[in-house]
């Protein structure tokens, strides 16, 4: 009984792999942590809308806004991966986030804050808004002041701007609705 | 290969994780890993483990288990935090029967006067048990104060 097992064992050979020493068996598609590239990031939120375990945190400190990666929280599902118009976020099949240190776990990048021009809270980043610049100069589309301000003020002000279009129209006699 | 001039002897201890992790640490003790042949071995007993293998977010009906089995454990205590829930409470930390990961575990037992000497983290849902293996490796050596 036992030479046949033997027999067999030779023949299948050693399943161990040797880890520390060896490199570990991994696929291309493996899933691995995030390498966050803070140069790329403008701090559109675009990840911490899709991130189902909510590991990409966007949060207003001051005049700052702060994008978190907190790799401990990570499922290494990649939304944020395709999310990411930037490309700041980068998949890798690396799995060694491990340490003895919590602090280790998070990513962090400051970017500073666009105050809205009426209220003046925080509401995007500089960069964000930059951004925005950029494309619609290339568009070729007018940028209005109503852009700059916060939502809360946009929708104020988009109210105001339309309750004055619609006493012109009253003045003028037109009846609403009807041409 | 040699982490240690002594064997480094773990417990596992589930506080209501899913299994995943605890089938990535069973992965880590069988032949393919083989965590044995470092010395690493699995006991039955918190009262014999150097290293506590914890994973899972913390339920509040596993709460009293955990702190009675992290008390029977001999100082210096070291915990090997395994999994995203073990490390930040994982996609369950808004939700309430829970405390959210071994952080917040870690400072109510501060106030019960248990303290943990040594604490590593191995995120990853699950962790790879390759991960598992380089967090007691990297526990270890901080817990013996040596350079690596």
């Amino acid at each position: 009984m036992i030479h046949r097992i033997l027999a067999l064992a030779l023949k299948s050979g050693v399943a161990t792999v040797r880890y520390p020493r060896q490199p570990p068996i991994l696929t291309e598609e493996f899933r691995g942590f995030l390498v966050f590239d803070p140069t790329k990031c403008v701090g559109c939120g675009a990840c911490t809308r899709v991130c189902p375990a909510n590991a990409m945190n966007l949060e207003i400190r001051g005049n700052e806004i702060v994008v978190e990666y907190f790799a401990g929280r990570c499922i290494l599902c990649h939304l944020c991966f395709y999310a990411c118009p930037f490309g700041a976020l980068v998949a890798t099949t690396s799995f060694d986030r491990t340490t003895t240190n919590f602090e280790d776990l998070f990513d962090r990048v400051a970017h500073e804050g666009a105050a809205c021009p009426s209220c003046g809270s925080i509401h995007a980043t500089k960069r964000l808004i930059q951004f925005v610049d950029l494309v619609l100069k290339s568009e070729g589309i007018e940028i209005e002041d109503r852009l700059r301000l916060c939502p809360e003020c946009r929708r104020i002000e988009a109210l105001r701007a339309l309750n004055a279009f619609r006493i012109g129209m009253e003045r003028e006699g037109v009846e609403h609705g009807v041409e | 290969m040699a982490l240690s001039r002594r064997s480094i002897w773990v417990f596992h201890l589930n506080t209501g994780s899913c299994n995943g992790c605890d089938i990535e640490i069973l992965d880590a003790l069988t032949p393919v890993h083989d965590v044995e042949r470092l010395g690493i071995k699995l006991v039955a007993s918190p009262r014999h483990a150097d290293v506590a293998l914890l994973t899972g977010p913390v339920t509040v009906k596993t709460l009293p288990m955990v702190v009675r089995a992290l008390r029977a454990m001999p100082r210096p205590r070291a915990v090997l935090a395994i999994g995203a829930c073990a490390c930040g409470g994982g996609i369950w930390h808004y939700s309430y029967p829970h405390l959210g990961g071994f952080e917040n575990l870690r400072k109510l037992l501060d106030s019960m006067g248990i303290v943990i000497d040594v604490v590593g983290y191995v995120p990853g849902c699950p962790a790879r048990p390759e991960a598992i293996i380089d967090g007691i490796i990297k526990l270890v050596t901080r817990k013996e104060g040596g350079s690596r």
